[in-house]
């Protein structure tokens, strides 16, 4: 991991991702976002960023954006 | 900054040991897993991707001990009986000692995940080589009758595998009693040394 990256965890809704899905594309050409991934198997759905510029609030915003429900995890 | 922690990364590997050998995978989740070391899912995130990341880092783990301990004293150049010996003792050392960590590599072997952390393991790549020639000098030698690959393999470690999983089991056929013992091993090494010499 980048130094000067933080790693935010978040609960989210997002139960399907495919290469068209519209968050796939989004995170994938997204500057801030350094490495994501999304554990769809899991119950909480959970988001993974990598991300040295990004804030929890402003991720949560792109993916409430995007339609889906996203809430930070501690 | 989330930073990691080597105590809590330890219970969660052997916690998530556990939950694979008692439920398997389709039974393990993140969520049981954090819950069971008292943790946040969150916190498990950090550690791990995902689920699979997880089971993939495992079995990395678990094997790459498996063959540092199974080639300790060990090469490829000893007589054909003291080198099976020398692997006797360290593969039932090694199940004896990590018996969780056994049964959990037993899943992992046998689930679509152990391709790619065998691919990845230049570990698992020198104890294949190993491995090999050791059979190879042995046939040189005249230590070793042909057989088939499988058929060796069997002869040369079934009768092992058999006795640790019975010990493991606390028992044996129809539910007798049964501890291993040094002696019960060299007994059962002798007859595999007779069926397996010239």
């Amino acid at each position: 991991m980048d130094t000067n990256s933080q790693l935010f965890i978040f609960k989210t809704d997002i139960a399907e991702l495919c290469p068209n899905c519209e968050v796939y594309k989004l995170l994938n050409r997204h500057e801030g976002v350094q490495q994501w991934n999304i554990d769809t198997d899991d119950v909480d759905r959970v988001l993974r960023i990598e991300s040295a510029t990004l804030s929890a609030l402003e991720i949560i915003s792109i993916i409430n954006s995007l339609g889906h429900e996203c809430q930070e995890l501690n | 900054m989330r930073i990691r922690d080597a105590d809590k990364e330890q219970l969660v590997k052997s916690k998530a040991i556990k939950q694979i050998v008692q439920d398997g995978f389709q039974g393990f989740s993140m969520n049981k897993l954090a819950k069971a070391c008292n943790i946040s899912v969150a916190t498990l995130y950090i550690y791990y991707k995902d689920k699979d990341d997880l089971i993939k880092k495992l079995g990395a783990e678990i094997g790459h001990n498996f063959f540092v301990n199974t080639m300790k004293d060990f090469s490829p150049e000893m007589p054909f009986a003291e080198g099976l010996w020398v692997q006797w003792r360290n593969r039932s050392a090694f199940a004896m000692e990590f018996p969780m960590e056994v049964a959990c590599f037993e899943v992992i072997k046998h689930s679509p995940h152990a391709e790619s952390i065998f691919a990845e393991s230049t570990h698992m790549q020198d104890f294949k080589e190993s491995m090999k020639q050791f059979v190879i000098n042995a046939r040189n030698n005249k230590e070793l009758i042909p057989l088939s690959l499988e058929v060796f393999w069997s002869v040369a470690y079934g009768p092992l595998y058999i006795l640790l999983n019975f010990h493991r089991e606390g028992k044996s056929m129809g539910g007798i009693p049964f501890k291993l013992t040094n002696e019960i091993v060299k007994e059962a090494f002798d007859a595999v040394i007779k069926s397996l010499t010239p």
